[in-house]
């Protein structure tokens, strides 16, 4: 008969806790890294934001009569969507952040508020926003976006050609 | 489910009680100030407080999309990710008109708890302009 070694519990619990930390530790890099990203694209900047992509990225955006419709694929076309983001004058606010799985295929789940003002209007854009991130290895792979209501983003669009703010296209 | 947060659990009675279309559950679910949001585009939108509120969502999501629905179309089959006092579910609303149009999209709802019942729920559509056309042409087909 074979035996069993022995489960020396304060290693196995030492284990576990060490695990949730580093959940915890990994939760609070990325929301700290994501709000570094969304700053610098509120500011204009989008290629912090788009190096965390990877090169066969798949951006899934609702479909309809506006520049950012449909699915993006790869990072020229990400590139484009985040362009047309900063040419909207879109600022958004990470409001909170929950990240779930192993590290080599994380989820992350981001509830992100956006919003976007004219000079002479103010506020002609807002949304409440939760972000579907999924990753491999660090690098995001899936990204789908919900919205509290997508025909907003219609009626910005609209705003946004009386405006004389065109599409940035291929 | 074993192991399953509280918070989970639920939400997951929430989902069971709006696919087997029986709303007494949600009395216990809901708590009595919940405040539910919606997209004020929708025929049940905008947002809705207390129990009455609750209640008026319910009955306008039901008479919007139940004769839309078949019996699989009613499966939300929703995944849940557990943040603290938080729920996310990510599921799927499913329709068919009767001229073949159909809808399969996903959506996210992000429900908050307080002493183990719900106390804030905000829907987050995939295309609420897709939702809404098919459930508009509806309402207006003879």
């Amino acid at each position: 008969m074979k035996l069993r070694p022995p489960i020396h519990m304060p290693s196995l619990l030492a284990g576990v806790a060490g695990a949730l930390a580093a959940r915890v530790a990994l939760s609070r890099l990325l929301l700290a890294k994501f709000r570094r990203d969304v700053a610098a694209l509120n500011e204009g900047d989008y290629g912090s934001i788009l190096s965390a992509y990877s090169e066969d990225a798949v951006l899934t955006f609702a479909d309809g009569d506006h520049r950012w419709a449909g699915q993006h694929h790869g990072k020229e076309a990400l590139e484009r969507f985040f362009k047309n983001f900063v040419a909207a004058r879109i600022r958004g606010d990470i409001r909170e952040l929950y990240v779930a799985g192993p590290p080599w295929r994380l989820t992350l789940i981001v509830r992100f508020d956006d919003r976007a003002e004219d000079d002479d209007r103010g506020e002609i854009y807002r949304n409440r926003t939760v972000v579907l991130v999924r990753t491999r290895w660090g690098r995001v792979v899936e990204q789908e976006d919900f919205y509290e209501n997508t025909e907003r983003i219609a009626a910005f669009e609209a705003r946004l050609r009386e405006l004389g703010i065109a599409p940035i296209g291929d | 489910m074993q192991n399953e947060p509280p918070e989970v659990e639920v939400v997951r009675r929430l989902f069971q009680a709006v696919e087997n279309r029986d709303l007494t559950p949600m009395y216990e679910i809901y708590d009595p100030a919940v405040v539910i949001r919606e997209a004020e585009s929708l025929p049940y939108g905008g947002e809705h407080r207390g129990h009455k509120g609750m209640l008026e969502h319910a009955t306008g999501y039901l008479r919007a999309w139940d004769r839309l629905q078949t019996e699989d179309d009613r499966r939300l089959e929703p995944q849940f990710f557990a943040s603290g006092d938080q729920v996310f579910v990510r599921w799927r609303q499913k329709a068919h008109a009767d001229d073949g149009r159909a809808v399969d999209l996903p959506a996210v709802s992000v429900y908050r708890l307080r002493g183990g019942r719900v106390i804030e729920a905000t829907m987050h559509h995939f295309d609420t302009a897709a939702l809404l056309g098919l459930v508009a042409r509806e309402e207006g087909a003879p």
